[in-house]
């Protein structure tokens, strides 16, 4: 038990209400603890669609209310600005609805004295292009846009500032009451599990949707009934206003902008519990549904996530859902002959100030304080000093200092100080929402400490574009360099921010969004093999030599052809397409290869890997020894192991003969340490990223360069010790300083960006220089170096032979997510050998479509602009990619192969395609979905027969294996583009 | 119209990021993600003023990487247009902006006079005053005989019209520059059975003034452009373009950057020339054997945008085709010019750091003469590597006659 607390009010919840009425009391100059059993606005607060009401939507059915919003709606604007986005707002009436409603809100909304103008469709139109033509009156209101996030936290931090305590993560377990009097509450923390009382004259139960789950405690009775609302998250601001639809209330109605994205929302499903955030999707495709007869566009916008929260309704007289009122109400509980304790519940977020007003003022009365309240006059943030923003205009890009200052309120002062110390520090943790590793630190060092998830409510973290793919584990990192943070590992959080993430991505498995998710799983599950299992015990021994950079036998330009017919068309510039090219034209074949883009080699590990786990354990030893485990339909069992060793030969040689080699061990598959702290299974990889001098090692120093997100050697070091595998070992971090010309520089240091400057003689002195000034007497000890892919783009073997003879260590290169240098390399060697195979190559050619007759490909077909153009051969290779690569399309149930049309065998459900943890051990159904073949690697149908008798595919377009989850990603792309180019 | 590009298909992959070679020169710019998909989320609500966009070659390499179709160069484009909005322009961009319109206007002047007076040390004093660097290559003049044959075949002599007519949009570049290549392809058409016009009435592509922020002026010349292919199109007559940015920009760009009200129905496609000549080869009218042979080795260089029209490298194709051509293709990536980029006093290094990749890689070629179809990667590359350069369908020329 911790030492006993006191205050004069304790407040249960730090939502808006909650938080609004700490600010209250602490500025009547009320003693005031609230509590909050997880972050602050993890509740509805932040769980809407952000919208300022101007009150015109409650005109007709609640003009009480109405008239409320209108007037605090003027006030928030005053207190808050940094909170809100004056969008102003569209009442659209589409040619469906009913204008008899128009006239009767039209009118409504005069009696309540909310402005709302009419205006042409045509006008609106020319205003807020997306609106469907169908719009047949305009109106335009004060509606705004709210960040709830900021403006929970901004109430809190002015709390604060005048003297209330605000406790996070502390769940209520218990009220004490004495003599029918409140005498203080119990409350446990959620991290340490450690108890606390808190002695109190009042209590005023704040806890939302939770709020009938306290009174409870304290013997009460509040109907309260949770009722669950669904939103969802597109990816960019395709309105500027909020528009509502103008019809009488009902679910999908209302579209607001927000900095990057647009919500949408809403439904309303009475629910049992109040932490019920379930999501459904057939609830999601009625929505976008409803949302189409608004932005006829709105299917080809990309969704980020979907989100549901739950509304606190009152419901004493057992109304529910839209019928429910939105009204709040004030229980005061000496009615039911309990003294000291009230409870405020339903409402909405634009009148949450107003219900801390009444809810405080009952208090006050109750005590005897006769200040007045003054939250409607006093701003929530003080003004910055001018000279704190000039520091901070030198500090944030021109274009970011608003957002970061609004997002900072209070710790904008730290956040420039930490960026004036540390100018590296000024890097963008989060390039899709622009949040600075100063803004991320400032919100790190203040709160929890328990999750992710509470700064990116502050920065924004993870919830743009990308959803956390390239910030996540950046934002590990940042934790792990902030000493005595984090009572959780860094990789743990970052692993459940994941998890969180895809919590809200999960429901919306199809198309674009798809998409981002097999990149996440090609990053965290395959190339940096989080969660992934690993072997027993290191692999022993070393790399075989030879297969390394023996001398071109192939001639420049060996093949020339004459006459335009290809024996083959390949489709698809990655591992696949590029290994079908070379197998077809080592065999003398004229080979055309049609780029739609750089496919993914560039932003990959530059490795191959063939199988590194499989049934859940990792494999160690020689892979082709599993291969009689995998399931019939796998590529590998499909083409047998014979094909796939010789592919794997095949290839190494190619890539060989361009000075890149790629070396095997003696004793199979290897585990390269990662960017991530963990072990990644390859089985062929670059001598500079071997990693026998690591194993071989007792001690190793981690080194970074200042300002180079996207490797942090304490990450890593922390991961790496804390791998049973690599007991025994010291990982000791080093950060150098950047290379001076890196100062002053618009952009953040990339892996590649060191990479060519180590190229040149004063990268190599630069790299020793700074190495010489960090290494400690720890450090010195270090018989191995780990770093990110650095040592040059073109001479690797040179540059990394050079430093080890330099320094006398073993030095190692590590895999880092993208932007990464080895990839690239391995893509610049293909390519150069596809050149020297005589292989043309079209870039950006979108292959859409094919000419099919008599069950043969006659061509493939390219639309360019407003030709089309059709390429003819023999036979054609699709090696056109997966879900990332389109070259599966998805929607909602449905797959579909794209240039043949071949349909793909799939759960119709969309909720059936993925499992309930995004890193589960079992295979996500979608990751497996794909072409069915037979041996040639020709499409079957259902009875088995083949589909296209010139037509063979290759890599992920196949179906049959999970690349992330088995990491055979690039083994089966190079056996089966082998396999394939030996078909034509 | 509701303008449909959106930055919706990225995934922020990076692919675009490590394929640019003005981010592999500088840490000045943002790199195309940035500046493009990931900013226009921004700029749509309402912030404009990242000046990282400048630093854009528009050279197209991540519209040519994307894996998810992102016209990344063209989102870095109109916010550069909106960017320069209310700004003043600096006289040497309004110098490179409207190059073509002055090479119009001083189409009566002999070469040496222009030559003279651009290229003699004070005028290149006074122009790196301005910000075109000294250093820099610039292209002379060509003879005033040149381009004044090219510029009279505005309309066929009366009665010629006996055989298939094409039009050639020849480009500021082959007009002012390098007339002698546009005569060269017009006789490999003519062999080829077509009867060839210039129309007077093309303007510039506007090309140089959108990389310059100038995308009102873009705009009217867009639109003379459009409004001449609409003629063109009625009379069943095909455009072809010597130089692939102006086939770029008029058959893609147009209709991605300006709405329906300024360009109508847009200027259909406008065929780059190897590309045409390549598929008139194909269709075997146009025989290849050669008249002499190309003894000298040559070097090709794929310039940037003409990778972006997703046409392959047909002047390499063409000339490879033809017996007793010795040919490499270096594929070595952009040269750095990009246009009149790498001559700006402050892209100058950029410019040359980045074709300094290529220059190693022809000058371990060894050829001394190097094809190339892009009029501005010609002029980089004799002046960086001093080798002769020559429009593909030139060497052709040369070839077959």
């Amino acid at each position: 038990m911790r030492a006993t607390n006191e205050a004069t009010v304790v407040i249960i919840g730090g939502g808006a209400t909650g938080t609004g009425i700490a600010r209250d009391l602490a500025m009547r100059g009320v003693s005031c603890l609230l509590l909050e059993q997880g972050d602050l606005c993890a509740g509805a607060s932040s769980r809407f669609h952000g919208l300022l009401h101007s009150g015109a939507r409650y005109a007709v059915d609640d003009p009480e209310a109405a008239r409320e919003c209108a007037r605090e709606n003027a006030i928030l604007r005053r207190i808050a600005p940094e909170c809100i986005e004056e969008t102003e707002g569209f009442f659209v009436r589409h040619a469906r609805d009913d204008p008899a409603w128009e006239t009767r809100w039209a009118s409504a909304c005069l009696e309540c004295g909310i402005t709302a103008g009419e205006i042409d469709p045509r006008e609106a139109r020319k205003l807020e292009p997306g609106l469907t033509t169908d719009v047949r009156a305009v109106y335009h209101v004060p509606d705004s846009a709210v960040d709830g996030f900021r403006m929970v936290c901004h109430n809190a931090m002015s709390a604060a500032r005048k003297g209330a305590k605000i406790r996070t993560y502390m769940r209520l377990t218990d009220i004490e009451i004495s003599n029918g009097r409140v005498s203080g509450v119990w409350a446990r923390h959620r991290g340490s599990d450690e108890k606390s009382f808190i002695s109190c004259n009042y209590i005023i139960n704040a806890a939302g949707a939770w709020a009938g789950e306290v009174a409870r405690l304290a013997g009460l009775s509040v109907s309260v009934s949770p009722d669950r609302g669904l939103l969802l998250a597109f990816n960019h601001r395709f309105t500027g206003r909020v528009i509502n639809r103008l019809r009488k209330p009902s679910d999908g109605d209302i579209f607001v902008p927000h900095g990057t994205v647009v919500i949408y929302g809403t439904t309303s499903v009475p629910v049992q519990r109040p932490d019920d955030i379930s999501i459904d999707v057939d609830e999601i495709l009625r929505l976008l549904q409803e949302g189409e007869t608004i932005f006829p566009q709105l299917r080809d916008f990309r969704l980020l996530r979907a989100f549901t929260g739950t509304r606190p309704l009152y419901t004493p007289d057992a109304s529910a859902g839209r019928s429910a009122t939105r009204n709040f109400v004030i229980l005061d509980h000496e009615e039911s002959e309990l003294q000291g304790m009230a409870t405020v519940t339903g409402g909405k977020f634009t009148s949450y100030r107003l219900m801390a007003e009444k809810a405080a003022d009952l208090v006050c009365s109750k005590l005897g304080v006769t200040a007045p309240c003054r939250t409607a006059d006093e701003p929530l943030l003080p003004v910055p000093s001018e000279e704190l923003l000039q520091r901070a205009r030198n500090v944030f890009p021109v274009e970011g200092l608003g957002l970061a200052a609004a997002r900072l309120g209070d710790n904008l002062e730290v956040a420039v100080a930490n960026a004036e110390r540390s100018p590296w520090k000024k890097l963008l943790l989060c390039e899709c929402e622009m949040v600075t590793l100063v803004e991320f630190e400032a919100a790190a060092s203040q709160y929890s400490g328990l999750s992710l998830s509470d700064i990116r409510r502050r920065t924004r973290i993870g919830m743009g574009t990308c959803q956390g793919n390239f910030c996540a584990m950046r934002a590990g990192a940042a934790l792990a360099e902030i000493e005595n943070f984090a009572t959780v590992p860094p990789r743990q959080m970052l692993e459940d921010f994941l998890e969180e993430r895809w919590h809200g991505i999960r429901p919306l498995l199809w198309g674009r969004q798809l998409r981002e998710v097999e990149l996440e799983r090609g990053i965290y599950a395959a190339l940096l093999n989080l969660k992934g299992p690993l072997p027993q015990a290191l692999p022993t021994g070393g790399y075989k030599t030879g297969g390394s950079s023996e001398s071109s036998a192939v001639a420049r330009n060996a093949a020339v052809f004459v006459g335009m017919e290809y024996d083959a068309v390949v489709v698809g510039a990655g591992l696949a397409g590029f290994t079908a090219a070379l197998s077809a034209a080592n065999r003398g074949k004229k080979v055309l290869l049609l780029a739609s883009g750089a496919g993914v080699i560039a932003i990959g590990c530059g490795s191959i890997d063939l199988l590194g786990t499989l049934e859940g354990k990792a494999v160690s030893g020689d892979p082709f020894a599993q291969f009689d485990k995998l399931e019939p339909k796998h590529p590998y069992a499909l083409i047998g192991a014979q094909e796939v060793a010789a592919a794997v030969d095949f290839i190494a040689r190619r890539v060989a003969e361009t000075g890149l080699p790629l070396c095997r061990a003696d004793v199979g598959n290897v585990w390269l340490p990662t960017a991530a702290g963990t072990l990644k299974p390859v089985f062929m990889t670059s001598p500079g990223m071997s990693p026998f001098g690591l194993y071989k090692a007792d001690a190793v120093a981690v080194v970074g360069v200042k300002g180079l997100k996207d490797f942090s050697p304490h990450l890593v070091a922390h991961g790496l010790s804390e791998l049973q595998l690599l007991a025994g070992k010291t990982f000791t971090p080093l950060v150098l300083d950047a290379p001076r010309h890196f100062e002053q520089r618009g952009r953040d240091v990339t892996a590649p960006d060191i990479a060519r400057f180590m190229e040149k003689p004063e990268g190599l002195a630069w790299f020793c220089k700074e190495l010489s000034k960090v290494l400690s007497p720890v450090a010195a000890k270090a018989r191995a170096l780990l770093l990110p892919p650095v040592l040059g783009m073109h001479s690797v073997a040179l540059i990394h032979k050079k430093l080890e003879e330099r320094l006398g260590l073993a030095v190692v290169e590590a895999v880092c997510p993208p932007p990464a240098v080895t990839g690239l390399r391995l893509q610049n060697a293909l390519r150069t050998a596809l050149r020297k195979a005589g292989v043309v190559m079209f870039d950006n050619v979108t292959v859409t479509g094919s000419i099919v007759k008599d069950r043969r490909c006659q061509g493939l077909v390219a639309q360019q602009g407003d030709i089309q153009r059709v390429f003819r051969a023999k036979s054609c290779i699709i090696a056109t990619g997966g879900l990332f690569n389109k070259g599966i399309a998805t929607r909602p149930g449905q797959a579909v192969e794209q240039l043949f049309d071949i349909p793909i065998v799939a759960p119709s459900l969309s909720e059936d395609w993925s499992n309930d943890r995004f890193f589960s051990c079992e295979p996500h159904v979608f990751a497996s979905l794909g072409v069915a073949t037979n041996r040639d690697l020709q499409a079957v149908d259902k009875q088995g027969e083949p589909l296209l008798g010139n037509v063979y595919f290759a890599g992920r377009v196949l179906q049959g294996y999970d690349f992330a989850v088995e990491k055979s990603g690039s083994g089966v792309a190079v056996a089966t583009g082998y396999a394939a180019g030996n078909k034509v | 119209m509701f303008r449909s590009l959106h930055p919706d298909n990225c995934t922020s992959c990076t692919v675009c990021t490590v394929h640019c070679p003005v981010a592999a020169a500088t840490g000045r710019f943002r790199g195309p993600k940035m500046t493009g998909p990931a900013y226009e989320r921004f700029r749509l609500s309402g912030l404009h003023d990242d000046a990282s966009v400048e630093y854009c070659s528009n050279c197209k390499n991540c519209d040519i990487s994307c894996p998810s179709g992102v016209p990344v160069s063209t989102f870095n484009m109109l916010a550069r247009g909106a960017y320069h909005k209310g700004k003043k322009t600096p006289l040497r961009d309004l110098l490179i902006g409207f190059s073509g319109d002055i090479g119009r206007l001083v189409r009566h002047i002999p070469a040496f006079l222009l030559n003279f007076g651009m290229k003699n040390p004070v005028s290149r004093l006074a122009l790196d005053n301005i910000g075109l660097d000294k250093r820099a290559a610039l292209p002379s003049f060509a003879p005033l005989a040149e381009r004044r044959q090219l510029a009279a075949l505005r309309r066929l002599p009366v009665g010629r019209r006996k055989r298939e007519v094409a039009a050639l949009f020849p480009g500021c570049f082959i007009s002012c520059y390098e007339p002698r290549a546009g005569l060269d392809i017009i006789a490999v058409l003519e062999k080829a059975g077509y009867d060839i016009i210039v129309p007077e009435a093309f303007v510039c592509c506007g090309l140089p003034l959108l990389c310059a922020g100038l995308m009102d002026a873009a705009r009217k010349r867009a639109k003379q452009n459009c409004e001449e292919a609409a003629r063109l199109a009625a009379q069943g007559i095909p455009i072809i373009s010597p130089c692939p940015s102006c086939s770029l920009m008029i058959s893609e760009e147009y209709q991605a950057l300006f709405s329906e009200e300024d360009i109508g129905v847009g200027p259909g496609r406008v065929h780059e020339a190897a590309t045409f000549v390549l598929s008139l080869a194909e269709q075997g009218r146009l025989d290849l054997s050669p008249a002499r042979p190309m003894a000298e080795p040559l070097a090709y260089h794929a310039p940037c945008h003409l990778r972006a029209l997703g046409m392959g490298r047909p002047g390499f194709e063409l000339l490879r085709q033809i017996s007793g051509v010795r040919i490499e293709d270096v594929n070595a990536g952009c040269c750095g010019l990009a246009g009149s980029y790498g001559m700006k006093k402050d892209r100058y290094e950029i410019g040359a750091q980045t074709g300094s990749t290529l220059f190693a890689a022809l000058r371990e070629n060894g050829a001394e003469l190097c094809a190339s179809e892009c009029g501005s990667c010609r002029t980089q590359i004799a002046s960086g590597v001093g080798v002769a350069t020559s429009h593909p369908l030139s060497l052709l020329k040369r070839c077959l006659f």
